[in-house]
């Protein structure tokens, strides 16, 4: 089946947002996860891709939640100096993760259904998966009542530990 | 499990889907597996048949549920004793 179109709601994803990340932060400050929150809709995770030889790279993880939580947040990796994501400048800031059958990184996705290309990371948990109208199988589907954005997390760091990271994107 | 664990090292497991978490301590010679049911009678969430077990650094631990405890740590699989039960994705 085809993704079902998500709708915007950034009244819904500023109360949502604000009531998972209290629940994600167990009594935690955002600062003491390395987190930032720019605004009531944005939040900034940084996140590190390991080799296999145990070398380390930093990205930057930006997760926006004007659709949230009907839909996933949208999730994109960003320039850390600039907080934005333009191709092909700053492709170096995707990690290349190949591999793996459940997620996958784009620097530069062409759905070929008339949405312009962009950074995709597929994954049923994240936004842009939707918006590209990405074939899902049903029991993959965002579930409000089983998902947040912790679940797109989770599913994001599986692609930066061995064996699947292999280093910063080059195409 | 291999006894009840008491003195043993403290074990972590998060439900990433409703962010609930348990905490108890376990035997260096309990397997994973074993470690994974406990925190699901603990957590009294019911498993989903895709449900899957990663580090919190995110590496996939489904491979490794015959393992015990020493031996994740033993061949460096895990640098922690904190894991989260994740739900089915698809993509890619």
């Amino acid at each position: 089946m085809d993704a079902p179109t998500p709708v915007q709601d950034i009244s819904a994803g500023q109360q949502a947002f604000e009531r998972d990340l209290e629940k994600a932060l167990k009594g935690r400050s955002p600062e003491e996860l390395g987190w930032a929150i720019p605004d009531s809709l944005t939040l900034l995770v940084p996140l590190w891709g390991e080799k296999t030889s145990g070398d380390r790279d930093f990205y930057l993880l930006r997760l926006y939640f004007d659709h949230y939580p009907a839909f996933p947040p949208s999730a994109r990796f960003v320039n850390p100096a600039t907080l934005e994501y333009r191709y092909p400048e700053d492709k170096s800031w995707v990690p290349n993760s190949p591999g793996h059958g459940e997620i996958q990184f784009h620097t530069n996705y062409s759905s070929g259904r008339g949405h312009a290309d962009t950074q995709l990371i597929c994954c049923s948990q994240t936004l842009e998966f939707y918006t590209v109208n990405h074939s899902v199988e049903e029991q993959h589907l965002w579930n409000p009542a089983k998902h947040n954005f912790m679940s797109t997390l989770s599913a994001i760091r599986r692609l930066m530990v061995p064996p699947y990271y292999q280093g910063r994107a080059e195409t | 499990m291999n006894g009840n664990g008491k003195g043993g090292p403290k074990v972590e497991f998060e439900h990433v889907g409703t962010s609930r978490e348990v905490d108890f301590h376990a035997s260096d010679e309990d397997t994973l597996q074993q470690l994974w049911d406990k925190a699901v009678e603990l957590l009294k969430e019911p498993r989903g048949p895709e449900d899957r077990l990663q580090s919190f650094k995110g590496t996939d631990l489904m491979p490794h549920l015959s393992l015990t405890l020493k031996q994740l740590k033993d061949q460096k699989i895990i640098d922690a004793r904190k894991f989260q039960i994740v739900g089915p994705t698809g993509g890619a």
